[in-house]
């Protein structure tokens, strides 16, 4: 063996080695699962497709749909997700209802279409210290006003969210008007789609 | 590396710098959709050949706008060959010469392809240079500033300068897409041919970036090819040129 040609084995076996590095980090690194836009594919298998081209979160209407910067991790970043915290998303009885612009963008069928009582999204979370009512005596019920599906009761002037019922649209999050939010929506019952492959 | 910039290489910063202003303006005006990755300008669909092998790979499907936009690129690479490398790739404002050879690049995208099989998704998107810079450009415009983002961004850039300065070590011997393109596209029809006034004097192996010998190309030496035009520009005899079409000059 020459020189030369040890050195580029060394150079190549560098390179490989970087490239399993990056991909046991991929691998074992925890992932957060985010909310994902309506119609998206199990989580395994939209990361699959998804080719983070952000078309979707081009069409979003109206603008919830936001790609996730590298600070979330780096097996999900440029995917898009929900972001209540600027704008609600409306797949169900708002102005995307059975428009959905955000699949109809996707060019690789990760977001596939779906009826609109199938889409949940997540489920909201609400956070008691932070509640208005809770915290200074106001009446507020804001989230009750602007919930499009009727999830939100109240109890006296306490809000009391219906986990089966919330399709985790994140209207009632962007309503919210204490600081800091008492409400945030999480991923935790929500609807995806699973295809056979 | 106290080279003197040449015309020749201003012309091609300038290019890539127009490149990206351009597209820039055109995402700020909603006229193309998408990030290199895949991009849309109307009906017409651009992918990146990488982005979607990995995700075919990945998901063992492939959709049918992907699909096309697969097609698309692969007919631009055969008409303009690798010039995306020479002439638009924001990586190339990081200056190097002198690279050799692509003998590890079909290692590497066999790895990261097996990579994209065995974790279900596309490996080398999350770290992809070129797929970095424009997500940048888009996260400026939906006015998300992340310092993760940008700290990784910075150090990535860094680190491919490090890699690039010397043997042009990320260019020439990594960069998956780049080996790629010039696989699709092993003898596009814009290309460079050494004419009847050859003198074989090597200049032009001497000159170009990825050391090709233009009196001794084969397919193999014309898949690193990028269209620089830097041995058009230093031709002691004149006899090299950019043919589109042609049939091979043979002497």
């Amino acid at each position: 063996m020459s020189p030369i040609s040890r050195r580029r084995f060394l150079e190549i076996g560098f390179t490989l080695a970087l490239v399993g590095a990056l991909g046991a980090s991929v691998k074992f690194m925890p992932r957060p699962r985010l909310v994902r836009p309506p119609g998206a594919l199990v989580e395994e298998e939209f990361l699959s497709k998804c080719i983070r081209c952000g078309l979707c979160v081009e069409n979003c209407l109206t603008g919830t749909l936001s790609p996730a910067p590298l600070s979330m991790g780096l097996a999900v970043w440029g995917t898009p997700r929900i972001d209540p915290l600027k704008a609600p998303c409306e797949a169900v009885k708002g102005r995307c209802e059975n428009v959905l612009p955000c699949v109809r963008a996707c060019p690789t069928e990760a977001l596939v279409f779906v009826d609109s009582k199938f889409i949940k999204l997540g489920t909201v979370v609400w956070i008691r210290e932070n509640c208005l009512p809770v915290k200074y005596k106001l009446e507020c019920l804001v989230c009750q006003e602007v919930c499009p599906v009727g999830a939100v009761d109240n109890k006296g002037m306490i809000p009391v969210f219906r986990k089966e019922k919330c399709v985790g649209c994140g209207k009632c999050v962007y309503a919210c008007p204490a600081i800091p939010k008492a409400l945030y929506l999480s991923p935790i019952g929500e609807r995806r789609v699973a295809t056979t492959r | 590396m106290k080279e003197e910039l040449q015309l020749l290489d201003r012309v091609r910063a300038l290019s890539r710098l127009g490149f990206l202003s351009v597209l820039g303006l055109f995402k700020k005006l909603g006229l193309v959709q998408g990030i290199l990755a895949f991009a849309k300008i109307g009906f017409i669909c651009i992918a990146c050949p990488l982005g979607v092998l990995q995700a075919f790979i990945a998901s063992l499907f492939i959709s049918f706008e992907l699909a096309l936009g697969f097609l698309t690129t692969v007919l631009v690479l055969w008409i303009l060959g690798r010039a995306f490398c020479g002439w638009l790739c924001p990586i190339g404002f990081i200056p190097h010469k002198s690279s050799r050879s692509f003998y590890s690049a079909p290692l590497i995208v066999a790895a990261f392809l097996f990579g994209s099989f065995l974790l279900h998704l596309p490996l080398f998107c999350l770290i992809c240079p070129i797929g970095f810079s424009f997500k940048i450009i888009f996260f400026v415009i939906l006015g998300i500033f992340d310092p993760v983002t940008i700290v990784a961004l910075g150090l990535w850039t860094l680190i491919i300068y490090f890699l690039n300065r010397k043997y042009a070590y990320w260019c020439g011997y990594i960069c998956p897409i780049g080996f790629l393109q010039g696989l699709l596209a092993p003898k596009p029809l814009l290309r460079i041919e050494a004419g009847e006034n050859c003198i074989k004097c090597g200049r032009c192996a001497l000159m170009c970036p990825s050391g090709i010998n233009l009196a001794e190309i084969s397919w193999k030496s014309r898949l690193r090819c990028t269209l620089c035009l830097e041995c058009l520009d230093n031709c002691p005899t004149r006899s090299i040129k950019l043919v589109f079409l042609r049939k091979t000059v043979k002497n």
